[in-house]
C-alpha cells in the first residue's frame, strides 16, 4: 500500500520538525509502524507527526539519502550469506558518506547516521552505512584499528598476550 | 624520504610489469591505482622524449584515471589500461624498468605533480607515498580554486583555456559523474555528464588570487555563472567537494566545514564513540567484514570482544574463499587445520553452509574431525580439495544426518570406498550432490541415494558405469537434475531406463563426444522424458535431424536446447533447425558451429520462438544479414553471441539495435549482442537510445567455447568444470589473452580497412569456394 500524496511530519530530538512525503518514510520501519498504530480508522489519516529520536542535522542527512533511494524494493531484500560483502556500495552512497570524512567529524556523522537508521529502522540505509564503517576497519592491524575507532584498550598486558597467541595466524 | 617511497613505487612497479608480462589477474589488488601512476613514472624514466610531450600524455593519463574514479571498475578499467599500455609501448617500458630504477630517482621530484589533485584521492590510494610528496601536494592549495556550476558542456581543455585569462594554468580537472557505462571496452564513447565542480590548478597563486576575485560576468560560459572559491584540502579539513549553493565567499575556510562541523559538535561537546551505536548495528557492521578482521577485533577491547563473539551469530555461512578475502590464505600462508578449527570453534552451532572449495590450505583427515564435531547443523558442505582417509570420511557423514547439499568435486584421487562412505551416513536425506571430474569412481555409491536427491552431477566421472546408473534410477527416482557430460560409458538400455523411472527428471545434459556405447537410437529415448526443461547435447556427434525432430514433438515444457558442435554437417541439415524452431516455449537456444544455420532456418526460428531469450551462434559460417536481421522479431531477446559469425555485417546489427529502443518508463534489461570476429563495423553502428550494448570479443576460439559453455550454464561439455583456486585463474589468463588478441586484431582489421584485398562480393565468393573445397556446401 503505497500513499504518494500523503504527507508525514517528523519532530525531532532537538525540537524541529520535517514535513516529508510519506515515499520517502514508507522506508522506515519506525514511522511507518507508528503512522499505521496511528490511523484508527481506515482512511482518515490526513495527517500524522511522529516524533524521532533522531537530531535535526542527522535527520537531514537521512532525508537526504531516503530521496535518492525513494524507487528502493520494498520490503527491503534480505542479504543472504552470499551477498555479505562491503565492497558493493552504490556510487552515490559512496559520494554521500564520503562527503563526512573529515578530520574534525571523526566518523561522528556516521555514528550518527547508524545510530538514526538503526532507530528508524531503514534497513538499506543501516546496511550502507555499516559497509561503510566495515570499510574503515578492514584490514587494519589492532592498533590502527583502535585508533581509527578511538579506543582504547582495556585488557591486561595477561590478557592482551594470551589473545594475541591465540589468534596470531590472523595478524600479518 | 624519497628513497623510500621510491622504493614502495618501484614494488608496484614491478608488480605492474608482472601484469604485463604475465598477465596475472591475481594483481586485481595491489595493482589498481599505485600501478598506474607508476606506470607513469616509468614511462618518464626511460624513453628519452622530450618531458613536455611525456608530461603531457602522463597529465591525460592521469585525467582518464580520474575520470575512470581510480580504475574502480576492473573490467572496464583494466581493458582501458591495456589499451593505453599498448599505447605507451609497453615492452619499451618493460626493457626500461629492468635497469631505470636509477634513472626514475630523477623524476622522482615530478611525482607531486601528478598527484596534485588531492581532492580526487582518498588516503588509501595515497598512502604508497611518503608525508613529504604529500606535503609538497597541499602546498599546492593556495594556487588551485574550485570553480563550482560549471555548464555539462564545458570540457577540460575549454575551461583551461577560459581560466587562462587569470593567469596560467598548469591543471583543470573537471570529473565526470559516474554515470551508467555504455560498454565494459574503451573503444566506446562514454556517455557521462561532468558533475560541474572542477578544480583548476594555477601556476602561481596569484593566478588562484585574480580568480577568485573575479566578477560573476568575468566568470560567464556557456550562458552560465561559474562560482570560484578557494581550494580546501580535503587532508586539511575541508568538506572535499563544496556543494554549488555555498555561497561566494572567499577566504572563510569555516565555513565551508561548518556544516558537517555543526553536525558533529551539535549535541554539546559529547562525542559519539562507537561504544555507544546499538549493539545490533555493530554486530552488523562485524558481519561485513571478512573473517580475519573480525577475529582481529577481539583485540580492540573488551567490549569489541564481546560484540565480535556475537557477530558470528549473524554468520550461517562461511565460503573461506570469499570470507576471509581470499588473498589471506596464500601459498605462504595456507589455510591450516588450526586456523579452520579458530574459525569454527567462533561459527559452532550456527553454521548451516561451509565452503572450502577454492581456498589454498593444508587441510587434511582431521580437518573432517574438526568440522564433524563443531558443526553438527551443517545442512550444506563443499570439500572439493580436501583429501581425506577413508575413517575420517565416514565419521564426518556420520555425525552429519542432516547434510543436504554436499559437493566433492574434481577429487581425482577419491575411490569409490572414500566417497561411499562420505555418501553412506547421509544418502537418503541428501538433495544436491556435485561429483564432477571423480574420475575414479565407478559409481557404486550411486545406489545409496534415496527418493530426497534432486540434483545429481556427475560432469566428467567418465569411469561411472551403466549399473550404477541402473542403481541409480532404481533408488533415486525423484531425480530432477541429471548432468552426465561425458559419462562415456553410457549405454542405450541407460536413457531408456532415465526415461522410464525418473519422471521428473527436468534437466538433462550428456555432451561430449565419446559416448561410445551410445547409439542415435538410444538418445531417441530422451523425446520420452516429457518434463525436460534444459537439454544440453553439445559435442555429442549422435544428434541429428530425427532426433530433433522428434524432441520438438515430444518434449512440450523444453525452455533450453543447447545443441552446438552436435552432429555432423550430414546428419543434422536445416530440417533438423527448423525442427527446433517448432519448440516455441524454448528461452535459451544454442546452436553454435552448426552448418545448418543459415538464413532461412533463422527466419523461421525468430518468427516461431517469441519467447527467445538468449541466442548463441557462435561460428555459424553461413549464416548472413538476412537471418539475423529477422531476430529483431524476439523482443525478449536479452543475449545474441554472433562471435565467429563472419557473414554478419553492421546493417544486421544496427537493425536489432533500432528494434530494441530503450524505454524511459519501464526498465528493460539490457540486450547484450556479441559480434567479435564478424564482419561488423564498429564506426557503422549507432546505439544511442537503445538498449543494446555491443559487445566486441570473440567468443568463437577454443578458449573462448570452454569458458562460456560454462558461463551458459547450459553445457561444460568441453572439460571439466575446473574449480580449484588456480586453475580459475589460468583460465581466465587464457581468456583475457584470447580476448585482447582478439580486439587487437579486430581494431588492426578495422583501420586498415583500405588494405583489404576483396570486397564484400569477392569475399562471399571466396568464403562460399573454400566452403565447397571443404565439402561443406554442395
Amino acid at each position: 500500500r503505497i500513499y504518494p500524496l500523503m504527507r508525514v511530519t517528523l519532530t525531532t530530538s532537538d525540537g524541529a520538525s520535517v514535513t516529508v512525503s510519506r515515499q520517502l518514510t514508507k522506508h522506515s520501519g519506525f514511522i511507518e509502524k507508528a503512522i499505521t498504530d496511528m490511523a484508527v480508522d481506515d482512511n482518515a489519516v490526513p495527517l500524522s507527526a511522529v516524533a524521532v529520536d533522531v537530531d535535526d542535522a542527522t535527520l537531514k542527512l537521512v532525508i537526504e539519502w531516503l530521496t535518492e533511494h525513494r524507487d528502493d524494493a520494498l520490503p527491503y531484500p534480505e542479504k543472504t550469506d552470499e551477498e555479505r560483502r562491503a565492497d558493493d556500495i552504490p556510487a552515490w552512497d559512496q559520494a554521500f558518506v564520503q562527503k563526512w570524512d573529515t578530520k574534525e567529524d571523526q566518523q561522528q556523522t556516521l555514528y550518527a547516521v547508524i545510530t538514526a537508521a538503526d532507530k528508524l529502522d531503514i534497513k538499506g540505509l543501516l546496511d550502507m552505512t555499516c559497509k561503510t564503517l566495515a570499510n574503515k576497519i578492514n584490514g587494519k592491524t589492532v592498533e590502527e584499528m583502535r585508533e581509527i575507532l578511538q579506543l582504547e584498550c582495556d585488557f591486561t598486558e595477561e590478557e592482551l598476550a594470551e589473545i594475541r597467541k591465540e589468534n596470531a595466524w590472523c595478524e600479518n | 624520504p624519497y628513497t623510500t617511497s621510491s622504493l614502495s613505487l618501484s614494488h608496484a612497479a614491478v608488480s605492474l610489469i608482472r601484469v604485463q608480462t604475465t598477465t596475472k589477474m591475481d594483481a586485481r589488488a595491489s595493482f589498481r591505482l599505485p600501478g598506474e601512476k607508476v606506470f607513469g613514472a616509468a614511462a618518464f624514466g626511460g624513453a628519452g622524449k622530450p618531458p613536455q610531450a611525456m608530461f603531457k600524455a602522463l597529465r591525460r593519463l592521469h585525467g582518464h584515471n580520474l575520470e575512470n574514479q581510480g580504475l574502480n571498475d576492473m573490467t572496464e578499467a583494466f581493458q582501458s589500461f591495456v589499451t593505453r599500455a599498448r599505447f605507451f609501448s609497453v615492452g619499451k617500458l618493460r626493457r626500461t624498468w629492468s635497469h631505470s630504477a636509477v634513472e626514475f630517482m630523477k623524476y622522482r621530484r615530478l611525482l607531486p605533480m601528478l598527484l596534485a589533485d588531492g581532492q580526487a584521492f582518498d588516503g588509501g590510494e595515497t598512502d604508497d607515498f611518503d608525508a613529504a610528496l604529500a606535503f609538497q601536494a597541499t602546498s599546492k592549495d593556495d594556487r588551485k580554486v574550485i570553480a563550482t556550476n560549471v555548464s555539462s558542456r564545458v570540457t577540460p581543455p575549454q575551461l583551461q583555456a577560459f581560466f587562462t585569462q587569470f593567469g596560467k594554468v598548469s591543471h583543470c580537472s573537471l570529473p565526470r559523474e559516474d554515470g551508467k557505462k555504455t560498454s565494459i571496452f574503451a573503444t566506446m564513447g562514454r556517455s557521462t555528464k561532468t558533475c560541474g565542480v572542477a578544480t583548476i590548478t594555477f601556476k602561481t597563486a596569484e593566478g588562484a588570487q585574480k580568480a577568485r576575485e573575479a566578477t560573476p560576468e568575468q566568470l560567464k560560459f556557456y550562458d552560465q555563472e561559474m562560482i570560484v572559491q578557494a581550494y580546501v584540502s580535503r587532508k586539511r579539513g575541508g568538506k572535499g567537494m563544496v556543494m554549488a549553493d555555498d555561497s561566494k565567499n572567499e577566504d572563510d575556510r569555516q565555513s565551508m566545514t561548518s556544516s558537517t562541523q555543526s553536525l558533529a559538535s551539535g549535541n554539546g561537546a559529547e562525542l559519539l564513540s562507537p561504544d555507544d551505536l546499538p549493539p545490533s548495528a555493530l554486530e552488523r557492521v562485524l558481519a561485513f567484514m571478512p573473517i580475519q578482521d573480525t577475529i582481529r577485533l577481539e583485540r580492540v577491547n573488551k567490549k569489541w570482544l564481546e560484540t565480535s563473539m556475537k557477530s558470528w551469530k549473524h554468520i550461517s555461512s562461511i565460503s573461506l574463499y570469499r570470507d576471509a578475502d581470499h588473498s589471506f590464505f596464500t601459498k605462504s600462508n595456507p589455510l591450516r587445520n588450526s586456523h579452520l578449527k579458530a574459525i569454527l570453534s567462533r561459527a559452532a552451532g550456527h553454521l548451516r553452509r561451509l565452503d572450502l572449495n577454492g581456498i589454498v590450505h593444508l587441510l587434511d583427515s582431521k580437518a573432517l574431525q574438526i568440522i564433524a564435531e563443531r558443526c553438527p547443523n551443517l545442512i550444506e558442505l563443499d570439500l572439493s580439495g580436501v583429501r581425506a582417509t577413508v575413517d575420517s570420511l565416514q565419521e564426518l557423514s556420520e555425525t552429519l544426518p542432516g547434510l543436504r547439499n554436499l559437493s566433492y568435486r574434481d577429487m581425482i584421487n577419491a575411490n569409490d570406498k572414500a566417497l561411499w562412505f562420505l555418501i553412506k551416513g547421509c544418502a537418503l536425506s541428501m538433495r544436491v550432490v556435485d561429483l564432477r571430474g571423480c574420475r575414479r569412481m565407478h559409481g557404486r555409491c550411486l545406489r545409496l541415494f534415496g527418493e530426497s536427491l534432486e540434483q545429481l552431477l556427475l560432469d566428467g566421472c567418465s569411469r561411472v558405469d551403466d549399473r550404477a546408473l541402473e542403481d541409480l534410477c532404481t533408488g533415486a527416482s525423484r531425480v530432477k537434475e541429471l548432468r552426465l557430460n561425458e559419462c562415456f560409458l553410457l549405454t542405450d538400455e541407460n536413457i531408456n531406463m532415465m526415461a522410464r523411472s525418473l519422471v521428473d527428471l527436468q534437466v538433462l545434459t550428456l555432451c561430449g563426444g565419446r559416448f561410445s556405447r551410445l547409439s542415435q537410437e538410444g538418445l531417441m529415448h530422451i523425446a520420452r522424458m516429457e518434463n525436460l526443461v534444459e537439454l544440453a547435447l553439445d559435442y555429442n556427434p549422435l544428434v541429428g535431424d530425427d532426433l530433433l525432430e522428434s524432441l520438438s514433438a515430444c518434449l512440450p515444457l523444453l525452455q533450453s536446447l543447447s545443441i552446438s558442435n552436435a552432429g555432423t554437417d550430414q546428419s543434422i541439415t536445416t530440417r533438423g533447425i527448423e525442427a527446433v524452431a517448432r519448440m516455441e516455449q524454448l528461452e535459451q537456444v544454442d546452436v553454435s558451429c552448426l552448418a545448418a544455420v543459415k538464413n532461412v532456418s533463422l527466419v523461421e526460428m525468430a518468427r516461431r520462438l517469441r519467447n527467445l531469450e538468449v541466442l548463441q551462434l557462435r561460428n555459424c559460417v553461413y549464416l548472413g544479414d538476412e537471418g539475423v536481421a529477422a531476430l529483431a522479431a524476439c523482443s525478449r531477446l536479452r543475449h545474441l553471441d554472433l562471435s565467429g559469425s563472419m557473414l554478419v555485417t553492421a546493417t544486421a546489427v544496427q537493425t536489432l539495435i533500432k528494434a530494441h529502443p530503450s524505454q524511459e518508463k519501464e526498465a528493460r534489461p539490457t540486450v547484450t549482442i556479441v559480434v567479435g570476429g564478424t564482419a561488423v563495423d564498429a564506426n557503422q553502428l549507432r546505439v544511442r537510445g537503445s538498449r543494446v550494448a555491443i559487445n566486441f570479443s570473440d567468443f568463437s576460439s577454443i578458449n573462448g567455447l570452454a569458458a562460456s559453455t560454462s558461463a551458459m550454464g547450459a553445457a561444460a561439455g568441453m572439460r571439466r568444470s575446473a574449480s580449484l583456486h588456480n586453475s580459475d585463474d589460468e583460465e581466465s589468463d587464457d581468456d583475457f589473452e584470447s580476448l585482447t588478441a582478439h580486439r587487437s586484431f579486430y581494431m588492426d582489421a578495422v583501420a586498415g580497412e583500405e588494405d583489404s584485398p576483396l570486397d564484400e562480393k569477392e569475399m562471399l565468393e571466396w568464403a562460399e569456394r573454400e566452403a565447397k573445397e571443404l565439402g561443406l556446401l554442395k
